[in-house]
């Protein structure tokens, strides 16, 4: 049953996108397929990241919304994309971040997903890197959701 | 058919289509299906469920809730507790949406009518399915799986059968049981091939007949001979240890145990169908006053004695002839033992050019012991530092320099075929005291019944076989190598006790024990002629001078460094042009 809910769900989560338009500062760069979407993502107002734009890749598993989608900023030099200096993102891109594991629920969707990331960076008041960035980076699994994130802070 | 209330996890299946008109209220249903680990704990099925003890990490507050769920009508907002009127149920919503798949009513394919619920207090409705997908999930993160927007836990039920519970729970309990099985297995294992060895070592020393007696009691009953059982497995433990200066202290008092087995059987108890009623000849067998032969108790009970003296006196020997160190004691003697492999090696490399080689293939251990302090953990040293140490501990502790038997190995390298021939030497000892006894069994048994040798003569009285090999019968009654054929095959089983007065038990263990020390003292004969003729090859030892050719010396003067290395192990080389002082250490190589 899974990969037909997850069907029907990212189509509707993909017109809902493209009739309303993704939350302000986003822009969808490509959805082609159900299955990987990549969003670009400027954080408004005054923050360390004005005028800096990032890019997210959504990866979307077949038990979708059942289980959290693989969410990564992209390091992309052609484009100019590159993962934000954050403590909570690595440079690899990875996100650490509960709303991608143990706090994930279906009521939450790609567009609530990149307002998060928004508010996330947003609310960053000092850009800095992770403290164990060098050392995630170099074991880090290509796929951050085997990675199992120690989440600290509640106020991102 | 019951129903229990349970917030717990449950295994997500695709739920049947259950009709939806039938229930007021959603309520999930679950006809039958497996009960998940979790919920088996269960002891009463119709018992409410505790939720599962997770590791209580506070479940993380989801964010806002998705715009995708503001299209419920408003009146179902407005709606609080499940006590509702049956009227306002889910299933009289109208553009109902699932908040899991987004799916609206209308999409819904008209043939599968799928089941709506609403388990929590906000405007949240989802299929039935769906939910019970998420459920399963969230359970894995979260104690109690609940609405990410309201919070509200939710309720599942599910019929449970006793039937199936019952047979999940005997499952876990054989899986736990069979660990156990497994492990008994194992040391039971080991206890039977420990005891089946011993039962074997006390016939190869004691000889069948004494053998059968103890182990199966003198009337073949069995009698109490559990006790002796329990011993048996503790003798090739006994004969590994006895190798070893672990159990030194202890050995004098193992045969006591024995004894103590041994208490007389009651011979009222003896059994016409498979002796003669004679009085037992346990009595005789563990008598332990000084006759001769002597009992096979009384045997065991000094054998532990004569080890203790025969070393002793070996050490002492060994001492006297090769000097401080030698005829290891203790550990060191063990270890020395362990070491044979590489004073081989040496030998073959002696002949040739002398090199310091470490032999490859050798398991190497630093073994840390009180004596072998200084010299473990130096065995990576160079030689200059090896040689300094050396020079302290002479200096410091000549008594217990073991140096001139052993070579100053400043590591402890166990050959592992040496430590295996070891193990295999001391299980093998009883048979080979067995082949021994019965090799003086045969030089006694030469002569006839009545030799002319007084050298047999004596052999005989030794042996404790003069009756038996003077007695008529005497050419089928000692035990050799294949009697227990016929002993096996023989009924009734002959066992002279006393009071039978017909024949004297053939007291093997006296011959085995002898042969034994036999083959002891060739041993330790062999060791010490070795040893002997190490001390002669290291006394001649000579480095080997070479030619001068264009060397010149400021002064001219000519040097043949021909050192004697008798004392030590190593010496001054002689002096090069830095004059720094080259040392050769002999012992390394």
């Amino acid at each position: 049953m899974g990969s037909r809910i997850s069907a029907k769900r990212l189509t509707k989560e993909l017109t809902e996108l493209k009739t309303n338009g993704p939350p302000t500062g986003c822009t969808l760069i490509q959805a082609d397929d159900l299955e990987c979407w990549v969003v670009s993502l400027q954080v408004l107002g005054e923050s360390v990241y004005e005028g800096e734009e990032f890019a997210l890749r959504f990866k979307f598993s077949s038990s979708y919304p059942i289980d959290s989608p693989e969410v990564t900023f992209v390091n992309c030099p052609e484009r100019g994309w590159k993962a934000p200096v954050h403590p909570h993102i690595y440079t690899n891109g990875h996100i650490c971040a509960s709303v991608l594991g143990s706090g994930w629920s279906p009521v939450l969707n790609v567009a609530s997903l990149l307002l998060t990331f928004q508010s996330m960076l947003a609310s960053c008041k000092k850009k800095e890197l992770p403290p164990d960035n060098d050392r995630y980076v170099r074991t880090a699994p290509s796929n951050p959701k085997q990675t199992r994130f120690v989440y600290h802070d509640d106020d991102v | 058919m019951s129903h229990a209330t349970a917030s717990t996890p449950q295994y997500a299946r695709a739920a049947a289509s259950t009709s939806t008109s039938s229930s007021p209220y959603p309520q999930t249903v679950e006809e039958d299906d497996e009960l998940p680990a979790l919920l088996d704990a269960e002891e009463s099925p119709t018992r409410a469920v505790s939720p599962p003890p997770y590791s209580s990490t506070a479940s993380p507050r989801p964010l806002a809730p998705s715009p995708s769920t503001s299209e419920l009508p408003a009146q179902q907002a407005t709606r609080s507790r499940p006590r509702s009127p049956p009227q306002r149920t889910v299933s009289t919503l109208k553009d109902k949406s699932c908040w899991i798949c987004m799916g609206t009513e209308l999409e819904d394919e008209p043939g599968s009518e799928k089941k709506w619920v609403h388990a929590c207090s906000c405007t949240l409705v989802a299929h039935e399915e769906c939910l019970l997908a998420w459920y399963l999930t969230s359970s894995t993160t979260q104690p109690t799986p609940s609405c990410p927007v309201c919070a509200t836990p939710y309720t599942i039920t599910q019929s449970t059968s006793p039937l199936l519970t019952f047979y999940k729970r005997s499952v876990r309990r054989w899986d736990k049981a069979a660990t156990v099985i497994a492990i008994g297995g194992v040391l039971g294992g080991g206890w039977l091939v420990a005891s089946a060895y011993g039962a074997y070592a006390v016939r190869a020393w004691a000889g069948e007949e004494v053998a059968r007696v103890l182990l199966w009691g003198a009337q073949g009953d069995g009698g109490k001979r559990w006790k002796y059982w329990l011993n048996l497995p503790l003798i090739p433990l006994t004969l590994l240890l006895s190798r070893t200066p672990l159990i030194d202290s202890l050995l004098p008092f193992l045969p006591l145990t024995l004894v103590l087995s041994l208490s007389p059987p009651h011979p009222l108890h003896s059994s016409p169908l498979i002796l003669p009623p004679l009085t037992s000849p346990t009595d005789s067998l563990s008598s332990l006053s000084f006759t001769f032969p002597p009992s096979p108790t009384l045997t065991l009970c000094l054998l532990p004695w004569a080890r203790h003296a025969y070393l002793r006196a070996r050490r002492a020997i060994f001492r006297k002839v090769l000097g401080q160190g030698s005829g290891g004691e203790g550990w060191r003697g063990v270890l020395q033992g362990l070491q044979g492999v590489d004073e081989l090696a040496d030998e073959a490399q002696g002949e040739g050019g002398m090199q310091a080689g470490v032999g490859a293939g050798q398991l190497e251990l630093g073994v840390e012991l009180e004596l072998e302090e200084e010299e473990a953990g130096e065995g990576a040293a160079p030689n200059a530092a090896a040689d300094q140490q050396q020079q302290q501990q002479q200096a410091h502790q000549p008594a217990a320099n073991p140096r001139p038997a052993m070579p100053p190995a400043q590591r402890l390298r166990l050959g592992l075929s040496r430590l295996t021939s070891l193990i295999v030497g001391a299980l093998l000892y009883p048979t080979l005291c067995s082949l021994s006894g019965s090799a003086l069994l045969w030089l006694a048994s030469r002569g006839g019944a009545r030799p002319s040798s007084g050298a047999i003569r004596a052999l005989r009285k030794v042996l404790g076989v003069s009756a038996l090999l003077a007695a008529p019968t005497a050419a089928a009654a000692p035990s050799t190598a294949m009697s227990w054929l016929r002993l096996v095959t023989s009924t009734p089983l002959r066992l002279g006790g006393t009071g039978g007065g017909s024949e004297p038990i053939d007291p093997v263990w006296l011959r085995t024990s002898l042969g034994g020390a036999i083959l002891l003292l060739m041993r330790d004969g062999l060791e010490l002629g070795a040893g002997v003729l190490e001390m002669r090859r290291r006394k001649s030892r000579r480095v080997v001078g070479r030619e001068l050719g264009d060397l010149q010396w400021e002064e001219g003067r000519e040097e043949e460094p021909r050192v004697e290395g008798a004392e030590g192990d190593e010496w001054s080389g002689g002096r090069d042009e830095t004059g720094r002082e080259a040392r050769v250490n002999v012992g390394a190589f």
